[in-house]
């Protein structure tokens, strides 16, 4: 498409809706939006599970932000396979829309490796 | 940067130490690795390798924290959402993360005591349970309490002052580890100075706010040419309680934003989602047409006023002030005396545009009350705040440097929280109170414990 074609689809208001799938995108590819209502696929240790309620559910629980939500694995999937170590550096310094350490000031490579693990529900190999 | 083999040690483990030291990239294979995590603020334009990072869970632990690391610098962490370099050190950034939540509230007075590492964005839903609700509050709410005070967070509105002039009392833990209460009686000294303190006083513990009832809102948005919106801009402010525009660079108009309180009952939320659409479009004509800056214009005009929609909406006021910022940014802001505000943006807007400078991303303008804080920049008067940004991914220098001196022609003092070029010398005549917070804090901490460089370089104090 044109540039300019695409900038006045990006501006009216149902291209605004349509392009939403695009905004504030945190990863490679894939829907942004949920396609079921965010579900937690495992149960975090409690002190994780409190890093996730201050950090990561302020997006990845909220659909509009645009991140891949928890419990999504087919928003999760791109993500997932681009491999842990690609995964973990954009966690460390932010990505697109995705701030650096995830907002999360005090947590450490495990810590972050379990919290991706649960959002996305799938095992992260090195 | 250079490590000490006892630093190495601390910061990549033994097995990294050891591989450093020897080359043996083996011994890294075989450990269970982690990588070095380097401290970064929300623009990623800020970064440090802290020797650690703790996240006490209560005062006594905190207390503890700074009575054990005597002789390391320890710089406290909100949400990292400052761009300038208030955070980074090589020694402890403390979070209070673990420190969150309502504690405490007085219904005859309004007043609610947070812990202060409670993020702004979880305390309207807590205080609307109790009645209570923040007068004003920023446009985004990833603050920390303690983060935004410390550095005077605002929101936009005449008759309103920024957080820290809604601060009614504070908990400090100084850098010899004690515990002190104080207000308006108690160390009222220390009290006055701790509302706006970058973090140099100590860390702050918990506050006491003064609020209001709970109240709605109702937000309405329009488009409109700039200068029409100066010209009336003593009406705007007047007649609505909380009013700001956002001027499109290299355009002619810019978005307006009137808050007023409602009694209507009926909700009508805030789109959901961020401003990502919105900018991801200046950035597309910004890089298209740049070279050609009538045809960018003209196409902004037009797609602003005739193309974009921007809602109205009615909600809780917590709801309604706070928008989604998904798009990353650097930020420099000044606070330009109140009525120099439309004559400092127009110059500002005009040199962006004379000189086509690299941004595509709106220019904030607000106005805040003024207190009587010593280093809030809106001690002893009404003050209107200009914010100009760069998308996170393209370098802000050049384009700072041609803004900040304008606001240095119209009397400016610098947003602590955001980027800018002044050191002591030439902070200290823009506070006719520089020397009472100099003066507390060193009584507090004449050890500097809480100083990094750029704070030795603000106050002027040697390492």
């Amino acid at each position: 498409m044109h540039p300019f074609l695409r900038i006045i689809f990006l501006a009216c208001p149902l291209g605004a809706a349509a392009c939403l799938s695009a905004c504030g995108d945190h990863g490679a590819g894939g829907p942004p939006f949920a396609a079921a209502p965010p579900a937690a696929v495992a149960v975090l240790p409690p002190e994780l599970q409190a890093v996730y309620d201050r950090s990561c559910k302020n997006c990845h629980a909220v659909p509009a932000s645009g991140a891949p939500q928890a419990g999504d694995a087919r928003a999760w999937a791109p993500r997932i396979a681009q491999g842990a170590d690609i995964l973990i550096e954009h966690t460390f310094s932010g990505y697109k829309s995705m701030p650096p350490l995830g907002a999360c000031m005090d947590c450490n490579e495990k810590q972050y490796r379990a919290l991706i693990e649960f959002m996305s529900g799938a095992s992260l190999k090195n | 940067m250079q490590f000490t083999r006892r630093e190495l040690i601390r910061t990549f483990g033994l097995a990294g130490a050891l591989s450093a030291f020897c080359g043996l990239p083996g011994l890294l294979r075989a450990a269970d690795r982690e990588r070095i995590v380097v401290w970064r603020n929300w623009s990623g334009g800020q970064s440090c390798i802290p020797a650690d990072r703790p996240a006490p869970a209560n005062e006594e632990e905190l207390a503890a924290l700074i009575r054990s690391s005597a002789g390391r610098v320890i710089r406290p962490v909100g949400s990292g959402h400052s761009f300038s370099p208030l955070v980074p050190t090589e020694g402890t950034i403390v979070s209070l993360a673990k420190m969150s939540g309502l504690i405490s509230h007085d219904n005859a007075r309004l007043q609610a005591e947070f812990w202060a590492g409670t993020p702004v964005s979880q305390m309207g839903g807590p205080l609307k349970e109790i009645g209570q609700a923040l007068p004003n509050m920023a446009d985004i709410d990833y603050q920390t309490l303690a983060g935004a005070i410390a550095t005077s967070t605002h929101g936009t509105g005449a008759k309103y002052g920024s957080y820290s002039s809604q601060v009614v009392g504070l908990r400090l833990v100084t850098a010899a580890g004690e515990i002190l209460d104080c207000d308006a009686h108690d160390h009222p000294e220390v009290f006055n100075a701790a509302r706006v303190s970058l973090g140099a006083l100590g860390i702050v513990s918990r506050v006491r706010l003064q609020n209001r009832n709970a109240f709605r809102l109702r937000s309405k948005n329009w488009v409109q040419d700039t200068e029409e919106l100066l010209e009336d801009m003593p009406r705007l402010i007047r007649e609505n309680d909380h009013f700001e525009i956002n001027s499109l660079l290299h355009s002619d108009v810019s978005v307006a934003s009137a808050l007023n309180e409602t009694q209507e009952t009926q909700t009508k939320p805030k789109e959901g989602g961020g401003d990502a659409d919105k900018v991801n479009m200046l950035e597309g004509v910004h890089t298209r047409y740049r070279n050609s800056p009538r045809i960018q214009a003209t196409l902004l005009n037009f797609i602003a006023r005739h193309l974009v929609s921007f809602p109205d909406a009615v909600d809780d006021s917590y709801k309604v002030f706070a928008n989604v910022r998904d798009v990353r940014f650097n930020e420099m802001e000044y606070e330009v005396p109140a009525e120099a505000g439309p004559a400092c943006l127009r110059e500002v807007l005009k040199k962006i545009r004379d000189q086509n400078l690299n941004s595509f991303i709106p220019t904030e303008f607000r106005y805040v009350k003024g207190d009587d804080i010593p280093l809030s920049m809106f001690q002893g008067r009404d003050t209107c705040a200009i914010s100009v940004h760069q998308y996170y991914d393209l370098d802000y220098h050049n384009f700072f440097a041609q803004i900040e001196p304008i606001f240095w022609k119209y009397d400016g003092r610098p947003h602590w929280g955001k980027l800018h070029t002044l050191n002591a010398r030439l902070l200290e005549p823009l506070y006719p109170k520089w020397k009472d917070f100099l003066a507390v804090r060193e009584a507090l901490d004449p050890g500097g414990r809480f100083l990094n460089a750029h704070l030795r370089s603000v106050f002027g104090l040697r390492g």
